[in-house]
């Protein structure tokens, strides 16, 4: 069985005894315009009984003038300081790693890519969210997220926890510099089903 | 509704040694694709692992790598290069000793250039992680893999998944 980037994502043509599809488009987001935030919302109501597991996949930009931005995550519209996180990444010269811990968001540095970016380029990642509709565990994000252009190109494994056991009923992406994403971002919501 | 969304392509398993493995016609009917490569190669030395879109031996490919061998961890670019790598401390040797999982993101999309991330291992070497771009907004209809100037050996696999958007 495949697991693509570690643990979660499974094949979706069967596990064991015969079971059914696994792993599921639930929502997709392709932006037809510039757009300030991106908002999957009743995630608990439509998928809390049915999925385990959530994974984000992205290709994003932004209208910052600059060649990166920085994507900002929130759950349940939550911007107490509930979060933290940290990042390990390589930019071709060194690796590096930093955290922050009691933050008002998850952020991503190296998955959004500004309107200065070579052309034709997105930032793009693969977001692991662990056990979202659980009500005794915090929710925990890790990911693997790039952007490659010509001034710049950094690959960073990240993580992030959002200290809260409340089940997750919304996840809300944004720039943390202020600008909106513009058109052909895309932002794909799948789900893995609980056994 | 949800959809069935992990959709197995092909798979690919060699029954003789060969230069590469490709995949060919790939339809554009999803968002992206997975390779999963656990292969061999007939020779020494160690090999990086490669691809190459749509045939493109232009020097069109660009990769960050980041990379750790147990002792020492570090950091490279490669630009404007005729493949891409998919690898770099977790190559491949004449065992079966490697795991590479390829993201290609947006596969089929005519306005972005094709991203790639790359998480390879090979315990007794390194691990890495990957990200690519194939500075070519064309939709990837074949993806070539290969591991320069060696040769695949029997019993390599390599894997194609679609992922419905």
């Amino acid at each position: 069985m495949p697991i693509p980037l570690g643990v979660l994502a499974v094949a979706g043509a069967g596990g064991a005894a015969g079971g059914g599809a696994a792993y599921e488009l639930l929502e997709s987001q392709i932006l037809t315009g510039t757009q300030a935030t991106v908002e999957f919302t009743n995630l608990n109501a439509n998928y809390g009984s049915t999925y385990q597991h959530l994974q984000l996949r992205i290709t994003a930009r932004s209208n910052r003038a600059n060649a990166y931005d920085i994507l900002r995550m929130r759950f349940n519209g939550d911007n107490s300081f509930l979060y933290s996180y940290h990042y390990l990444f390589g930019n071709g010269s060194s690796v590096q790693s930093d955290d922050m811990a009691s933050a008002q968001e998850i952020l991503f540095y190296r998955a959004l890519e500004g309107n200065n970016a070579t052309a034709n380029t997105y930032g793009f990642g693969v977001f692991d969210i662990l056990d979202p509709f659980e009500t005794t565990k915090n929710t925990t994000v890790r990911a693997l997220e790039a952007y490659v252009h010509a001034a710049e190109s950094v690959v960073s494994l990240s993580s992030g926890l959002y200290q809260a056991t409340a089940a997750v009923s919304s996840i809300e992406l944004d720039s943390h510099l202020s600008s909106s994403f513009i058109a052909g971002s895309r932002f794909s919501l799948y789900g893995m089903r609980s056994s | 509704m949800p959809t069935a969304t992990w959709v197995a392509l092909q798979n690919i398993t060699l029954t003789g040694t060969q230069a590469d493995i490709t995949f060919s016609n790939i339809p554009a009917t999803y968002r992206d694709l997975v390779l999963v490569c656990n292969s061999k190669q007939t020779a020494t030395p160690a090999q990086d692992q490669s691809l190459q879109f749509n045939g493109d031996t232009g020097s069109n490919y660009n990769v960050v790598i980041m990379w750790g061998d147990g002792s020492t961890y570090d950091s490279d670019t490669f630009s404007n290069q005729t493949n891409m790598l998919i690898d770099f401390y977790a190559s491949i040797t004449t065992a079966f000793s490697n795991v590479t999982i390829v993201q290609i993101m947006d596969y089929s999309a005519t306005d972005k250039h094709k991203t790639v991330l790359s998480r390879a291992n090979r315990a007794s070497s390194g691990v890495d992680a990957i990200a690519g771009r194939w500075a070519s907004t064309d939709a990837i209809t074949s993806i070539k893999y290969f591991a320069s100037g060696r040769t695949l050996d029997i019993g390599s696999t390599v894997a194609l998944y679609g992922i419905v958007s």
